[in-house]
């Protein structure tokens, strides 16, 4: 397709820089040589996954692209980029960056959603992001109950963190907005493998795309460089 | 290897801060169990804090929230370890990566310190950036003359396998003790215990836990994990030792996921270093919590038949 | 008589720069740190981008330089002191039979350059598999008629240690395109069966009858090029996987490679810091020795009377490091009178 390169921002990655408290770097020294997407373990499996062109379309400023795109979501967070990276850009924190100016546009709300229960119901509740609950019935059946393993290792039974941790781990949630942002997103349930009905297990299989997430609109997103790869792809074509 | 020249500048400590990983807690409470115990073998008290929460990468990393919020998090628990004057030792990788990266950030950077000194003080806490944090296979590497004078299960015929986990070496590009694109300190310390290393192709690929893939893009995360079971299976280990438990949830329980959905036979079981290393020391069998692994339970038996309990 | 220069190193530069002097009435002393003259053109099979014999030309060179009667020639001979001004300096010399001062006129630093070790690129299996080389153990394989037998894949990788920021340097050192494709030409014709793999970011052919040898090797030797720097290289077995992207088509692409040659960066001579100290000349950040001015004073140090020759000043080919020493020479040959 023809890309008019009048529609190019050259403001985007300037405004960028700012948010992102120092955290990005020197984008603009990319060489292109491509050594991130050669061991990237993402571009490995979904080609149409590509470090060096979402760092091209920043530098550049076609963050149109970027920001409605499928592979912005599709970063391992390996930082395999980076360790190989001959002129030390730290590409994880642009994914993040990037991730985050997409959803201001409305792209990837129902992504987070899934994630933000791991704050909302583990971290924030709990202080421990990862809770002992199982999904998978067959793990469940194999390991049985967590803490009387724990009890055998001679740890306590529930490892908890003390009132005062939680009292301030949402103290610090609150004051830098974190709670906030997750009330937007919040008012659609997540599927639960216990509770979900047949209707929802033939949704979850399908995985539609909700259209509204909490209060905000959200946007379809785009294979926007190139085919899909993936096992699942080349079955389907 | 040059890098690990590093190491002598790792002091010996009398004690340590431990701190606790949501994902060793919660499903492989082993590693905890036996990163404690190991520890005190070797002659050093780990110090743990009930107020220690999640290390606080991980809902930055999920989008969740900016690093406005994760950066007091990370100073809040990074203080708990300097309250008590101590360094701190982690089990995760993705602790590691975080407290590290994020403390180095705020420590080069006074108006971000000095934001959430603000929020911290809220709280009746500082953060100043005093003490360091290590990952718990750089303190067994540090105190390998220890644990090679202390095996009392040599893993002899045990064959293993290992995996680094790109958070430490991809995260610690140029914090790592070793060098982050060929490491070698987990086969030093395998050997030293009398076990064999048993290299295989993969060895330097993700996982492929992919940090949320697992939860948003779970194809793509189980077709990167099987190409690296493959691998890991063409050399037919007797175990796996990674030493991040994320990497240890991903590469034990995707075996079982693959099994069911496609009928394939993955059984290595995985171990963390921690474990491993309590392993070889003595550490009595029910610490090791081996009841929470779910693959390759036969084969761990065999090793458990070789070394003795 | 005609003051003496002394000059630095037996490289194809100082082998010229003296010739030139000796020729044109001067009288040249030139010094070689090792045992023998010829540098780094000596280590070479073959030269580029015309495809000569490379030990015949630089044989016949160092033969014209020692007979010709004005040059005297200390192998193993370093500078340990420098003093004076132009027109008149004063050197000691540590030769093999102890040390020897000099009144020297002009100097000739032409201390060529080095090619870099890199150990740092462990994620290319360098030091940990005998199958990955560097450009110059390959020049020496060649040589010794050690390439590899059959069907075999090799893989070239360029810009190991240039335009890198993190592990190496971040200029370009110009060359290792030309000796990439060279050593695929020479590949190819020791071995017609074997497969090449050039694996580049740009490619920098500047000069007469370059990018024409490049495409000879795409064309005519059916060296393929892929665009993309390597990422990793990976043990298999006897066999070594290449990792990388073609980054012209945008996916990842993994080479079964026998061999990998690592086209490792053009860095300025060892010591080049110490001797610019004894000498009192400037280096750039590199280490290279700085000129007074790129562009027509390119062989003048930043001291009178210290004259530049070859590729301790940047990187460069055969050809550039000849018209250097000549240029270098006729500037020292002035102050001698």
């Amino acid at each position: 397709m023809l890309e008019k390169v009048k529609d190019w921002s050259d403001e985007f990655y300037e405004s960028f820089k700012p948010i992102a408290m120092g955290f990005v770097n020197e984008a603009e020294k990319c060489l292109q040589c491509g050594k991130c997407t050669g061991q990237c373990p993402a571009a490995a499996v979904t080609p149409s996954y590509n470090p060096r062109k979402i760092i091209r379309d920043l530098v550049f400023g076609n963050v149109k692209r970027v920001l409605s795109s499928v592979e912005l979501w599709q970063c391992f967070f390996c930082s395999g980029c980076y360790s190989v990276c001959p002129m030390d850009i730290n590409f994880p924190f642009f994914v993040f960056m990037f991730r985050l100016a997409a959803m201001n546009e409305g792209y990837g709300w129902e992504d987070v959603k899934q994630l933000e229960g791991y704050a909302e119901k583990s971290y924030l509740k709990d202080g421990i992001t990862v809770s002992t609950f199982e999904r998978n019935p067959y793990v469940l059946d194999t390991v049985g109950d967590i803490g009387k393993i724990r009890a055998e290792a001679g740890l306590p039974p529930e490892r908890k963190v003390s009132a005062r941790g939680v009292a301030e781990i949402n103290m610090i949630s609150d004051l830098s907005g974190m709670t906030a942002f997750m009330k937007q997103i919040g008012g659609v349930e997540l599927l639960d493998c216990k509770s979900c009905t047949d209707e929802q297990a033939k949704r979850c299989k399908r995985k539609p795309m909700p259209s509204k997430v909490g209060k905000v609109k959200t946007h379809y997103r785009f294979y926007n460089y190139g085919e899909p790869g993936g096992k699942k792809h080349a079955q389907a074509g | 290897m040059p890098r690990l020249d590093k190491v002598a500048q790792i002091p010996k400590p009398e004690q340590i801060f431990f701190f606790k990983s949501c994902v060793a807690s919660n499903k492989y409470p082993g590693i905890e169990a036996c990163g404690t115990e190991s520890l005190r073998l070797l002659g050093v008290e780990p110090v743990e804090s009930e107020e220690q929460t999640c290390c606080g990468g991980f809902v930055t990393f999920a989008n969740v929230a900016a690093p406005t919020a994760s950066m007091p998090a990370v100073a809040r628990n990074l203080s708990l370890a300097e309250e008590k004057n101590l360094d701190t030792c982690v089990v995760c990788n993705g602790c590691w990566t975080f407290l590290n990266e994020f403390g180095h950030f705020m420590n080069h950077n006074e108006e971000v310190k000095a934001s959430v000194n603000m929020m911290l003080n809220m709280m009746g806490r500082s953060y100043e950036g005093s003490g360091q944090v290590f990952h718990i296979a750089e303190l067994f590497y540090r105190l390998k003359d220890d644990i090679a004078k202390k095996v009392k299960r040599p893993l002899a015929g045990v064959r293993a396998a290992t995996h680094y986990g790109c958070h430490y070496l991809g995260g610690g590009k140029y914090s790592a003790i070793d060098d982050a694109q060929m490491p070698s300190y987990m086969e030093e310390l395998i050997e030293l215990m009398g076990g064999t290393v048993v290299p295989y192709t993969a060895n330097r690929e993700c996982c492929g836990t992919g940090f949320t893939q697992i939860i948003n893009g779970k194809d793509l995360s189980l077709e990167h994990t099987q190409r690296k079971l493959d691998s890991v299976r063409e050399a037919d280990p007797d175990l796996l030792i990674v030493q991040c438990p994320y990497c240890h949830s991903q590469l034990d329980r995707v075996q079982q996921q693959l099994n069911f959905r496609q009928g394939t036979d993955y059984q290595t079981p995985v171990l963390h270093i921690a474990q491993l290393v309590g392993m070889a020391l003595g550490v009595p069998e029910g610490k090791l919590a081996f009841a929470a692994h779910i693959s390759g339970r036969k084969r761990l038996e065999e090793v458990w038949d070789r070394v003795g309990r | 008589m005609a003051k003496k220069t002394l000059i630095i190193g037996g490289g194809i530069a100082g082998i010229t720069a003296a010739q030139k002097i000796a020729q044109n009435g001067g009288t040249a002393l030139l010094i070689e740190k090792e045992g023998h003259l010829g540098g780094n053109f000596a280590k070479l099979t073959y030269t580029f981008p015309v495809l000569a014999d490379a030990k015949g030309i630089v044989t016949r060179e160092i033969k014209t330089a020692e007979e010709l009667a004005g040059i005297e020639i200390l192998p193993r001979t370093t500078l340990e002191s420098c003093r004076g001004e132009a027109g008149n300096f004063t050197v000691e010399l540590g030769t093999p039979s102890g040390r020897r001062t000099e009144q020297v006129a002009a100097i000739v630093v032409a201390a060529g350059f080095h090619y870099m070790e890199p150990t740092a690129y462990t994620e290319y299996a360098y030091g940990r598999s005998a199958k990955v080389v560097t450009s110059l153990e390959f020049e020496k394989m060649a040589a010794e008629g050690r390439l590899p037998q059959g069907p075999a894949r090799v893989v070239f990788v360029h810009c190991v240690g240039s335009r890198d920021k993190a592990k190496g340097y971040r200029y370009c050192s110009k060359i290792c395109c030309s000796y990439s494709a060279k050593h695929a030409i020479m590949l190819k014709q020791a071995n017609p069966e074997a497969k090449a793999y050039v694996f580049y970011i740009d490619i920098r052919a500047l000069g007469k009858g370059y990018e024409e040898f490049i495409r000879e090797a795409m064309e005519k030797y059916n060296v393929r090029y892929i665009r993309g720097r390597v990422a990793k290289v990976i043990e298999s077995g006897d066999k070594l996987l290449v990792r990388a992207e073609d980054s012209l088509i945008g996916n990842p692409v993994e080479v079964e490679a026998d061999l990998v040659v690592l086209a490792s960066a053009m860095e300025p001579p060892q010591g080049s810091r110490a001797l610019a100290g004894i000498l009192g000349i400037a280096t750039d950040e590199y280490g290279f020795f700085r000129e007074a001015e790129a562009n027509v004073r390119p062989c003048h140090s930043s001291k009178e009377g210290i004259f530049l020759a070859g590729s301790c000043t940047q990187p460069m080919e055969i050809a550039a490091a000849v018209a250097m020493g000549g240029l270098a020479a006729s500037e020292a040959l002035i102050l001698s009178r």
